[in-house]
């Protein structure tokens, strides 16, 4: 990161350059206000460090300077005064943050490197919402339609608080991709991404998965365990199926997310954890509440932002340009070429339902690719694997012996991260 | 309290000001020098400066306690 050091005295401004050329960053040091103002011009910094109190100048003046040329640009003010109004200004002046004088190395670290990680994010954001509009994608996320731009928005906007989000959407619709993408998107990105189903574990253990056991807390404990909450410390867990959980983990749960902090079963030792929660359910989250399904103050807590997905029914027109994506991507793993669909082929695909959404379309594709000689996937393979359309008229036997047994994918692991 | 309020704000700020610059550039070399001491590099250059800046530091403390405190009227 090129950063703009602007500080009279010389030897301070000497150990400033050093510091940050030691935390990766491209360092210039001035010593006034005229030689700021030239340097912000040769230069085009991404972060200036100024000294409010220069010989020939205010410090806030460069930095408002500095922001009119290049609002993108951050800035880290240096004050000698503890007077809150200097914090004030400097804030309201456009600096992501102001140090006291004496400086005091973490702090400068630990306001560098949010700067830094801040600026990554940016950066990929901004890589994201390009992609976004030159390809129909957000992350692993794919779609043009109007339903799937509205979810980018939405997406984009709730990854960079800290908010817990309850994704609904029906089986298939894509909640775990989802859920990644928010990680990615978020300051959390470089931290763990924790996923867990919890309909896919026995009750009994969800509570020791969850928040880790002491070794002897019950019967087969023969060694301490830490729980997916601890492993997604700093970083973000993600909870599908949470309508599965009984009423009484429930409870559990809401307690760990109030007090930040849990027990392992059969410990008594309380462990700070600092997670961001996101969840998801194939129910609709208010009706599986009124059912009981879902505790109400539980329903509250992790619906802040609720983030539902569509069916890919509702989204046919996404249709051809997903299954371009994952014939691209089963093409990079199988490597035998199949690179196109016949367009009537493509219509068939769009005709269905698929009750099992994006993931029964991806399996399709995955089908179609194994049985495909050539670069192209031809409609009568499409229609043979087609449930109903192995009957239709154009070569129904030969696509029946072509399709393979149904194959589901295999259930997903417990935790994925 | 009777020492603090004798002495002039302004002096007293002047002193803090002059004394943060070089405490700052003491406790910055001393950071990095650790740093590159614990990545096996040779952290002597960082440590000299950081020894002269501590000796600016008890140059300017003993200059401020002479005119901060030492004047005729001051209390001893």
């Amino acid at each position: 990161m090129r950063t703009l050091i602007v500080e009279d005295d010389a030897s301070l401004r000497k150990s400033l350059e050093t510091a940050i050329r030691d935390l990766g960053g491209e360092p210039r040091g001035v010593g006034t206000a005229r030689q700021a103002s030239d340097a912000l011009r040769e230069s085009a910094p991404h972060l200036l460090i100024v000294d409010i109190s220069l010989p020939d100048g205010d410090g806030l003046e460069i930095l408002r300077e500095a922001r009119q040329a290049a609002p993108d640009m951050d800035a880290i003010v240096i004050t000698g005064s503890s007077a809150i109004d200097h914090a004030i200004e400097a804030l309201r002046a456009g600096a992501a943050d102001y140090l006291l004088k004496p400086l005091r190395p973490p702090q400068l670290e630990a306001v560098y490197q949010r700067v830094a990680e801040r600026r990554r994010l940016e950066l990929e954001l901004d890589e994201l919402r390009t992609e976004l509009q030159e390809t129909g994608r957000l992350g692993e996320m794919v779609g043009r339609s109007e339903a799937m731009q509205t979810v980018f928005e939405s997406l984009r906007k709730v990854a960079r608080t800290a908010a817990p989000v309850l994704i609904s959407g029906a089986s298939g619709s894509g909640k775990e991709v989802a859920a990644r993408t928010i990680h990615r998107l978020s300051r959390r990105a470089g931290k763990p991404f924790v996923a867990f189903n919890c309909g896919a574990v026995s009750p009994t253990l969800i509570e020791s998965e969850l928040f880790g056991h002491e070794r002897g807390s019950f019967t087969g404990a023969d060694k301490r365990r830490v729980g997916y909450f601890e492993e997604a410390n700093e970083g973000t867990l993600f909870l599908d199926e949470i309508t599965e959980m009984s009423a009484e983990l429930q409870v559990r749960l809401l307690r760990v997310l109030e007090e930040k902090s849990l027990r392992r079963v059969g410990g008594a030792q309380e462990i700070r954890v600092d997670v961001r929660l996101l969840s998801a359910t194939n129910r609709d989250p208010e009706v599986a509440m009124r059912e009981g399904k879902l505790r109400e103050d539980l329903y509250y807590r992790l619906n802040v932002f609720p983030l539902r997905l569509p069916a890919l029914k509702e989204r046919r027109e996404d249709i051809p340009i997903l299954a371009e994506h994952f014939l691209r991507e089963i093409d990079q793993q199988e490597k035998s070429g199949v690179k196109h669909f016949e367009p009537a082929a493509i219509q068939l695909l769009q005709a269905r339902d698929w009750p099992g959404n994006v993931r029964e379309l991806r399996n399709m594709v995955h089908r179609a690719y194994i049985l495909t000689e050539g670069d192209t996937v031809r409609e009568d393979v499409v229609r043979g694997l087609l449930p109903g359309a192995a009957d239709a008229e154009r070569e129904p036997k030969k696509a029946a012996k072509k399709a393979p047994p149904a194959v589901r994918k295999p259930s997903k692991p417990q935790a994925r991260r | 309290m009777q020492l603090e309020n004798s002495i002039e704000p302004a002096r007293l700020r002047r002193f803090l000001h002059d004394v943060s610059a070089p405490l700052s550039a003491v406790a910055l070399n001393l950071e990095t020098a650790s740093r590159r001491a614990a990545k096996g590099e040779d952290p002597s250059t960082l440590l000299d400066v950081a020894r002269r800046e501590l000796a600016r530091c008890f140059e300017i403390f003993e200059r401020g306690r002479s005119e901060l405190l030492g004047g005729p009227d001051e209390p001893r």
